[in-house]
């Protein structure tokens, strides 16, 4: 057990508690029955918001990269399970995040069984984080296509969005620690960086294969490949 | 119209705060206690419409106020309302018998009166 990351989980989780104090003040402050704002105080007081909303994403993504890597000592709890359960039930744990922005799921290749030995959690929260920035990036009342495809020995997960695209120039950092791309930056849009970090590190450890293909301002599609053998 | 009464169980001061002012103005009637030991209590002695209880509490925690409350067949229903995340918890409360989990970080005050009356609007 190491004491400086039980400690770091302490305080990470501990600071979500006035982090969501604020969330839900500066919520308040903005219902008119609470209060009546100027345009400028209303614009103000949702920077105030915004910025609280990124504290809090930061916290949550590293209480999460923590987790797994204090938790990563112990062996993959494999299993066999059908990938698309593994993918609904994130789906799902997301409805209200689509409901926002209007977008659909197009679900391909669901129309048989995948069945892969898998860490359940651990490819959850892999895939959890891929789905995030697809909703994240994504135009308004567009599409989010999620496939499977299977061939003789491997089975490829495909998640493609209509979002504002990966820069070139960037995409050999897009797994690093903490990266995030000049244009998610650009757009404002809240994140920490660690979420793709995690992600390729759970696929590496199950010995599988994660890229993307990406235009700016037209999408990105991000593959991750499981070897059945 | 009869209004809805419910009960608020947690330690958080400033969250309960909040939360107080807009269930109440909500319409609301709102029990508050700060601890699992009154959150049994409470909940052996009367019967509400709902229960929100949060699972990191002085003394008794939730998970032990769900697990008596499973045990002794009480008939509230408890919505676990808290910031812990992992999807052991999670996994671990609705086995106990919770109706939900909502996560504190993750839902803003009008999501959780529109979860609150979706439900209440079901019975």
């Amino acid at each position: 057990m190491n004491k400086s990351q039980d400690y770091l989980l302490l305080l990470l989780h501990q600071l979500k508690t006035p982090l969501t104090g604020n969330k839900w003040f500066l919520e308040l402050m903005l219902d008119k029955d609470y209060s009546v704002l100027t345009a400028k105080q209303k614009e103000i007081i949702n920077d105030l918001a915004f910025n609280n909303d990124l504290m809090m994403t930061l916290v949550k993504d590293m209480l999460t990269l923590v987790n797994f890597e204090k938790n990563q000592g112990t062996k993959l709890h494999l299993e066999e399970v059908d990938l698309r359960e593994v993918i609904k039930a994130e789906v799902t744990k997301v409805t209200l995040m689509l409901k926002k922005k209007e977008l659909r799921i197009n679900y391909i290749g669901f129309d048989k069984p995948a069945i892969l030995k898998i860490d359940r959690l651990k490819i959850g929260l892999a895939i959890q984080n891929v789905i995030n920035n697809a909703i994240k990036y994504s135009k308004e009342d567009t599409e989010i296509r999620i496939e499977i495809k299977q061939a003789k020995d491997s089975i490829t997960l495909e998640i493609q969005d209509s979002g504002i695209g990966i820069p070139k120039s960037e995409a050999p950092n897009i797994f690093g620690k903490f990266y995030r791309s000049s244009n998610a930056i650009k757009n404002e849009t809240e994140g920490s960086g660690l979420g793709l970090y995690l992600t390729r590190k759970i696929v590496l450890m199950h010995k599988g294969d994660i890229w993307f293909e990406s235009r700016e301002n037209f999408g990105t599609i991000f593959y991750i490949k499981f070897n059945l053998h | 119209m009869k209004k809805h009464k419910l009960l608020l169980v947690g330690d958080e001061k400033p969250l309960a705060k909040a939360l107080m002012l807009k269930l109440n103005d909500s319409d609301f009637i709102v029990d508050y206690v700060d601890n699992g030991t009154e959150a049994y209590n409470s909940i052996q002695k009367n019967k509400y419409d709902l229960v929100l209880l949060d699972l990191v509490l002085p003394g008794m925690n939730g998970f032990t106020v769900l697990e008596k409350a499973s045990k002794n067949k009480n008939p509230n229903a408890i919505l676990v309302f808290s910031n812990l995340s992992q999807e052991e918890d999670i996994q671990k409360v609705m086995s106990m018998g919770a109706i939900g989990y909502l996560i504190k970080s993750d839902t803003s005050l009008n999501e959780l009166i529109t979860y609150i009356n979706n439900y209440l609007g079901k019975k």
